[in-house]
């Protein structure tokens, strides 16, 4: 599972340079991404521009990590693609995430916000 | 017919699968809404067989059927694993508005994702095999 984490400001991106989040990889992605956010940033940021696909398992997994994060720490999305946005919509995730349309607007919205 | 596949049941064949039954597609020039629905409802019903109708390391198969008609995309998934519960296919979990992030679901909607997309969705069992065929409707504009 390519993905790989920087540091933008206050905030840890990280980006998936994968076409899909599907079955096959739910557990190799949760798995990189509980890695990945071991550093302590409070805000995390999923750059999702490079996934052309996800399916339940995906969002699922998606979700688990969000909830891994736990309180006090937060997941945010950015760049989702129209068959991602899809599935959040259609599943009322949507309105659980923060969703930017990129990494930018991410990072700035974090700032407008605090 | 457009396709007739067969191929062993897991997660990684199943993506082979949808890959190729995509590109299978490519003739009916499909609008980019209908061509990732079909894609969506392939993966969640597809996945389900490997997660749910077999047992881990069982040797089990998939049979996937496309055809082309005038009602739209037929899509017919056989396998030879164990019943869908209670011999019916799942309603799927509605989404809801989830008041606190503990409460959030990581699974359930594969069958929800799947009623809201395809139609006339049919489910049986025939000589130990498990037959779910479903209509996905297509070039509607």
């Amino acid at each position: 599972m390519k993905m790989s984490a920087s540091e933008k400001q206050d905030c840890l991106v990280i980006k998936v340079d994968e076409p899909r989040i599907d079955a096959a990889v739910a557990v190799r992605f949760k798995d990189g991404m509980r890695d990945l956010t071991e550093h302590p940033a409070r805000r995390v940021i999923l750059d999702l521009s490079s996934v052309d696909f996800l399916d339940s398992s995906g969002l699922g997994a998606v979700v688990s990590v969000m909830k891994h994060l736990g309180r006090g720490r937060q997941l945010d999305l950015a760049g989702m693609t129209p068959a991602v946005d899809k599935v959040f919509r259609m599943t009322r995730m949507d309105s659980v995430f923060d969703i930017y349309p990129d990494t930018n607007a991410a990072i700035d919205g974090a700032a407008h916000a605090s | 017919m457009l396709s007739r596949t067969a191929f062993r049941a897991t997660f990684e064949n199943v993506r082979l699968a949808i890959e190729r039954a995509m590109t299978t597609l490519e003739p009916l020039h499909l609008q980019p809404e209908e061509a990732s629905s079909i894609e969506l409802v392939l993966a969640e019903a597809l996945n389900n067989v490997v997660e749910h109708a077999y047992a881990p390391g069982d040797e089990g198969h998939i049979k996937l059927v496309l055809r082309h008609g005038r009602a739209g995309l037929l899509i017919e998934i056989r396998d030879n694993g164990r019943p869908m519960p209670n011999g019916r296919a799942p309603l799927g979990d509605n989404p809801k508005d989830y008041a606190r992030a503990d409460d959030l679901p990581e699974g359930g909607f594969g069958w929800f994702l799947i009623r809201e997309l395809a139609r006339d969705l049919v489910y049986d069992r025939e000589n130990g095999e498990n037959f779910l065929i479903f209509r996905m409707a297509i070039g509607r504009r």
